[in-house]
């Protein structure tokens, strides 16, 4: 089963010259206090092919779940997305009126949430919150359809249909989960948003419930997007990965190249920081923080976020801005005047 | 000399009484945490395999059911007054969420300044200023930024070293850490690791880590056990319990843990009773044989009694019939 973690080469070249399943263009989030503006996300861009597998990964504050939240519409108050296009199946998502949206999700963007015991009913059957949804878009059959619908949902996400009968709390963690991914696909969106799906889930559950996610997720072709702090996961799980830091997406490209050479000096502290049963590079005990705190986003520091945390700062980096920039082609950007030609120090 | 703290074949059980179902929370374990030479031991295990219970059985916070708790061979139940403050001294606890564990309407002083008053560890009110001062900058604390102020203006790094101040004050010998990296974020995770390393390394504190995350215990801890449903599965050096475990489900356990290496994929052919069918979590009341039988790809006639801790190297056991042949 674990052979289908990762969609193989050849399949993801197929498909890039496809219309990206998901395409998201200067995102903006921002929550409206009493204090002043707080961008929780901060001109955010980036496309998957039909079938890839993009992860998102920072720090809580970071801006990864609001991301999440702001593609499937569900900012509250006094949130506010504020700018940007979000395009699944050529429809802006962002555009769409609440009603429209309504029907996008579920059938365009779905979302596996991060704690299943809180997002079932508990009060529900299984089967009846999955029919909830398919009828709310239109569906109907008869009992003996709908039966067949669900077994068949169950099914592909490793549970037996008479799960189906079952209320929430006769189900163990892990197949609480698997549910809320049967709920998710129900209607083959294009786009699946699983925001910390295994968090609350021990590492041998976690694993196969992220193979069940992988190979339904193969088998529909539908872009996904992984929102997690665990690097190791991501590493088994997504083909590129975007690192966000104080709202910002500071460095973006394909997993292997990031993690072998990672670009910026957040991505490479966060990877150094990263306990391990097999590091060669260093000896067992040696971690290494990441010192100070993530910024508060109220009061942001001048410049890059990052500067009064990182080792490789210079006299520019409390006072420009660093762009997402272009670095070694293949798809890698990385927001980092080290990188930027024209700021970069004469020595570095 | 008598370990510091020891429990002996403890088992603790929650709920009964009449009509109540009882839950058996932890099933004749034994352990001993010695302060001639400090050490790190990991407890690791998912959720419901007890090892929150041995932290409050260490801590003496509750009564085993049966067996014993003992403090430097002493019981716990039965100390008198002088040995009971010895044994609130000695050992210290650093709790989950740095959160919580505040009163928010008190500055972090009050938390500080409470264990000195109660415990006498300073003739005055300037003694006291002093000994905590120099207990925060130990902890890497500046105590002009951390003194005087509420929790909510300190940051999850800072309150939990806090908390790490507090436990220090005392000049303990144990300091039981219960999942205290779990609630914070990653880059944070390495520095208090890091802290907990430091006090076993220039204060000689022993320190009982416990965690549901293999590859902390692995990074800084010189034993582990491991723990499932209540029973020990595997104990011994840290290093070859990772490198070579022994026990099916600490096999289960290693192999299921996600490489940040994309070229080490997860395990292959790694053998699990689906946990759609197995994963009731409720330890199941009365159950006689071995707790992880019913998703042991190696289960027999022979698990259906509980098997005992098999010794199988210098300071490694495991509770596997699997290794009957070959203990010692």
């Amino acid at each position: 089963m674990s052979a289908t973690m990762t969609p193989d080469a050849e399949s993801v070249a197929s498909v890039a010259a496809d219309e990206p399943a998901l395409q998201v263009k200067h995102l903006r989030v921002s929550y409206f206090t009493s204090a002043g503006e707080v961008k929780a996300v901060d001109d955010v861009s980036f496309s998957l092919s039909p079938g890839a597998r993009l992860g998102l990964v920072g720090e809580s504050g970071s801006g990864k779940s609001t991301t999440a939240l702001a593609l499937m519409r569900l900012i509250k108050e006094p949130g506010k997305i504020v700018g940007g296009s979000a395009t699944v199946d050529g429809v802006d998502l962002l555009g769409l009126e609440s009603e429209e949206m309504r029907t996008a999700r579920l059938s365009r963007i779905a979302m596996v949430p991060q704690g299943a015991m809180n997002s079932l009913n508990p009060v529900a059957k299984v089967k009846n919150q999955i029919i909830d949804g398919l009828r709310d878009h239109g569906e109907s059959m008869s009992a003996r359809g709908w039966r067949e619908r669900v077994a068949s949902l169950l099914g592909k996400v490793g549970l037996d249909p008479s799960v189906g009968d079952m209320y929430p709390h006769e189900l163990s963690g892990g197949m609480k989960q698997r549910a809320t991914i049967a709920i998710a696909i129900s209607m083959e969106p294009k786009v699946i948003i699983a925001d910390e799906p295994t968090s609350a889930l021990d590492v041998v559950v976690q694993r196969q419930i992220m193979e069940t996610l992988a190979q339904i997720q193969q088998d529909m072709r539908a872009a996904i997007v992984l929102i997690g702090h665990d690097i190791g996961l991501m590493a088994q799980f997504v083909d590129q990965l975007g690192v966000m830091y104080a709202g910002r997406m500071v460095e973006f490209g394909p997993l292997r190249q990031l993690l072998s050479d990672p670009k910026h000096p957040y991505t490479k502290m966060m990877i150094d920081s990263l306990p391990s049963l097999e590091r060669a590079d260093r000896p067992r005990g040696a971690l290494r923080g990441i010192p100070g705190t993530a910024p508060s986003l109220y009061d942001l520091p001048a410049g890059c976020s990052f500067h009064p945390r990182c080792a490789e700062r210079f006299d520019m980096c409390d006072q420009r801005d660093p762009r997402l920039t272009n670095v070694n082609g293949g798809g890698r950007r990385v927001a980092c005047l080290l990188y930027e030609p024209d700021h970069k120090p004469e020595d570095a | 000399m008598p370990a510091l703290v020891e429990l002996l074949d403890v088992t603790k059980v929650y709920g009964g009484g009449w009509f109540g179902r009882s839950t058996v929370a932890l099933n004749e374990l034994s352990l001993a945490v010695h302060d001639d030479i400090p050490q790190i031991t990991s407890l690791v295990g998912e959720s419901g395999s007890g090892k929150t219970t041995v932290a409050k059985l260490l801590l003496g916070l509750i009564p085993p059911t049966s067996g014993l708790a003992l403090y430097r061979g002493n019981d716990l139940a039965k100390l008198d007054r002088q040995k009971r403050r010895e044994f609130r001294r000695d050992v210290q606890v650093i709790f989950q969420d740095p959160f919580e564990v505040y009163n928010p309407f008190y500055k972090v002083d009050h938390a500080l300044h409470l264990p000195v008053r109660k415990a006498r560890l300073a003739p005055n009110k300037e003694a006291a200023v002093e000994l905590i001062e120099t207990t925060l900058q130990r902890v890497g604390l500046n105590p002009r930024d951390t003194l005087g102020r509420y929790p909510h203006q300190l940051s999850g790094g800072q309150r939990q070293r806090v908390m790490v101040a507090r436990a220090l004050l005392m000049n303990p010998k144990l300091i039981v850490a219960d999942e205290p990296v779990s609630m914070v974020d990653a880059s944070l995770r390495a520095t208090i690791l890091e802290n907990l390393s430091q006090l076993k390394r220039e204060f000689g504190i022993s320190i009982v880590y416990i965690t549901h995350d293999l590859t902390t215990a692995y990074e800084i801890s010189d034993r582990i056990v491991v723990l499932y449903r209540g029973t020990v599965a595997e104990v011994g050096d840290v290093v070859p319990i990772v490198r070579e475990p022994q026990h099916p489900y600490t096999r289960l356990l290693i192999g299921s843990i996600p490489s940040p290496d994309p070229d080490t994929k997860w395990q292959q052919g790694l053998e699990v009773v689906s946990e759609s069918v197995s994963d009731v979590s409720a330890p199941q009341v009365g159950l006689d044989g071995c707790h992880f039988a019913p998703r042991c790809p190696h289960a027999m006639e022979e698990c259906n009694s509980a098997p005992p801790l098999f010794k199988t190297g210098e300071d490694r056991a495991v509770s596997c019939y699997l290794y009957k042949a070959e203990s010692q």
